[in-house]
């Protein structure tokens, strides 16, 4: 795939979005269901490493979707908003806490709260593969919102869970 | 990272805690949801939050809309309806 489409593609879904995992929806539509470049495993195997590293999960997307050149194209569109801030923050500085301004920017906001809840579905159906990988998302979701559990901390809990479930499970055989 | 990430696929072992790490990440990705609203809830008015959430996923979910065109919907029933989302 052309790198700058990828890009493109990158930028668009991080500026539909006001916080990381926000343009997961937009990027599913584009590379997922239009393009068949990623796999709903694949993007979620990219969130994974996005939250157990310091990287940005675009990146991985990027590499998933188009080897080291799609990386770099994941990086740029990642770099773009806050090269561009400047440059708004010049033009409409003033409007950034006008009511109506920040009523709208709620409203995205929710509608994109929305759009991950629907994107989550079909990353569901591909990661549920048993009893013990259900309990694991439902107890993930309650570790963050319940708790505010560090996502590496909950990754990494959940390895080693399904790890130590399957041994179980083929001793009991 | 991500090339790890790949080569560990080929592990037998790795691949089954990488299971539990990507059933992990679908908790992840659905809880982000709460994150993203949890600072506007004193601020605005819940059914609202609801109307917004509920209707953004079913037109996802249900009707198969595109995210972009879900978002520039919210945007414009907001600029419809500005009053309307005070707590």
């Amino acid at each position: 795939m052309n790198a700058f489409l990828l890009y493109l593609l990158f930028t668009k879904a991080i500026f539909t979005s006001f916080s990381g995992l926000a343009s997961l929806p937009v990027l599913r539509e584009d590379l997922v269901v239009k393009r068949h470049m990623l796999t709903d495993a694949q993007l979620d195997t990219a969130v994974v490493v996005s939250r157990t590293t310091i990287g940005v999960y675009v990146v991985s997307v990027g590499y998933y979707a188009d080897g080291i050149t799609g990386a770099i194209a994941g990086w740029l569109a990642m770099i773009t908003p806050a090269g561009l801030i400047i440059l708004l923050l010049r033009l409409f500085g003033r409007s950034v806490d006008h009511p109506r301004v920040r009523s709208l920017q709620q409203a995205v906001v929710f509608a994109s709260a929305g759009l991950l809840i629907a994107a989550s579905v079909p990353l569901a159906r591909e990661a549920i593969t048993g009893m013990v990988t259900a309990v694991i998302v439902i107890a993930s979701i309650l570790l963050m919102v319940l708790r505010k559990t560090d996502a590496l901390w909950i990754v990494a809990g959940a390895a080693v869970v399904n790890f130590v479930a399957s041994v179980a499970h083929i001793r009991s055989l | 990272m991500t090339v790890v990430y790949l080569s560990l696929t080929h592990n037998p072992f790795a691949i089954v805690a990488l299971r539990g790490a990507l059933a992990a990440a679908v908790g992840i990705v659905a809880a982000t949801a709460w994150t993203l609203i949890r600072p506007h809830l004193k601020e605005v008015n819940k059914l609202n939050i609801a109307a917004f959430v509920d209707g953004a996923f079913l037109l996802a979910a249900v009707f198969h809309i595109t995210p972009i065109r879900i978002l520039l919907l919210a945007a414009v029933i907001d600029a419809a309806v500005p009053q309307a989302k005070k707590a």
